[in-house]
């Protein structure tokens, strides 16, 4: 299954890929391409899930609106690993 | 010297490095110290007289900094095991089965002083646990979280454990030895995230006994760390509560 991202998604990702290293600038276009590796999917699951845990929750560990959001694009990204 | 020669030379040494270098690197250190604090005073800097062996090695000058690294985590009781298996798997791959031999006896030496904090650790679990936090059908107690099995899966623990130790010194705090509870952010996401999937539980408790890789993952609010296994991901806090957790294949998903 092909991932399908929202501007907003994209922009999440190219944003955290930028905060990742260089290397990794042109996740975003894969993404948009629907062309990411499993490699690249595991990779941007960590960068996701670490955005979530520094910014995306509250004192109580539950999600802000910002951790929803996040947890959106896990899904996303994420989708292809998981119908093979 | 014969193939027992050697596994018996390399067990004394592992055993005797895992008691004697952490103790020599002390002192090491606390010479540094003396030379730091009487720098002021003296014309000459305080020449060490330097008891461990990485001490030695770096000032004869015999060693690269790599070798010298190795030697340094080697005389670590706990990462020493992980050294050990590191020269084990290059003297099988070298042909050279005198060095395999004494590797061997390293790392045996190595497991039996882990087995000795065995036994320490098991006391003060025991003490811990008279204060534990509340127990439900959630919780799973992590299967080897903190010292490694005796046998043939100790080699396999031992990596994990080395995972483990460096997430902790990242994190300043031990990893939780079991879930002790789920968000209601976490419950919801395994029962339906991604639109109704979510999330297979029995993956994510493999994730938590059988991790292939743990991150320590800094939160606002206090260290996380995130154990990926072989299906799914789990992120839990210091207090063993997750927080998160997705499917990393086919087969960790919920339905």
């Amino acid at each position: 299954m092909k991932n399908e991202f929202t501007n907003r998604q994209l922009e999440l990702i190219e944003m955290l890929s930028a905060n990742g290293n260089g290397a990794c600038e042109h996740l975003s276009q894969k993404a948009a391409a629907g062309t990411l590796s499993s490699n690249e999917i595991e990779f941007l699951c960590g960068l996701i899930s670490n955005e979530l845990m520094m910014k995306g929750i509250e004192e109580t560990f539950e999600p802000n609106a910002y951790g929803k959001e996040l947890e959106a694009l896990l899904d996303a990204v994420n989708r292809p690993r998981l119908h093979g | 010297m014969g193939m027992l020669g050697q596994f018996g030379k390399g067990l004394v040494n592992g055993v005797a490095n895992g008691l004697w270098q952490p103790i020599a690197q002390t002192l090491d250190l606390a010479q540094v110290g003396v030379g730091i604090l009487t720098l002021p005073f003296r014309d000459t800097p305080y020449q060490p007289h330097w008891f461990s062996a990485v001490g030695q090695a770096a000032e004869s000058g015999n060693l690269t900094t790599a070798q010298q690294i190795e030697l340094g985590l080697g005389s670590v009781p706990v990462l020493g095991v992980g050294v050990g298996v590191y020269g084990l798997t290059t003297s099988a791959l070298n042909g050279d089965w005198n060095g395999f031999e004494n590797q061997l006896g390293n790392v045996a030496g190595g497991l039996l002083l882990l087995k000795g904090g065995e036994y320490a650790g098991s006391t003060i679990s025991a003490v811990n646990s008279l204060s534990s936090l509340d127990t439900s059908f959630l919780e799973a107690p992590q299967g080897n979280a903190v010292v490694p099995d005796s046998g043939a899966s100790s080699l396999v623990n031992g990596a994990r454990l080395n995972m483990q130790l460096t997430a902790e010194q990242a994190a300043g705090v031990r990893m939780p030895t079991q879930i002790t509870g789920y968000s209601d952010h976490a419950l919801e996401q395994i029962a339906s995230r991604d639109s109704g999937i979510g999330v297979d539980q029995n993956a994510l408790l493999d994730a938590w006994d059988n991790p292939s890789q743990i991150n320590y993952v800094p939160s606002k609010y206090g260290p996380t760390f995130r154990l990926t296994g072989n299906n799914a991901a789990i992120v839990v806090n210091a207090d063993g509560k997750v927080v998160t957790g997705w499917a990393t294949s086919a087969a960790g998903a919920g339905q």
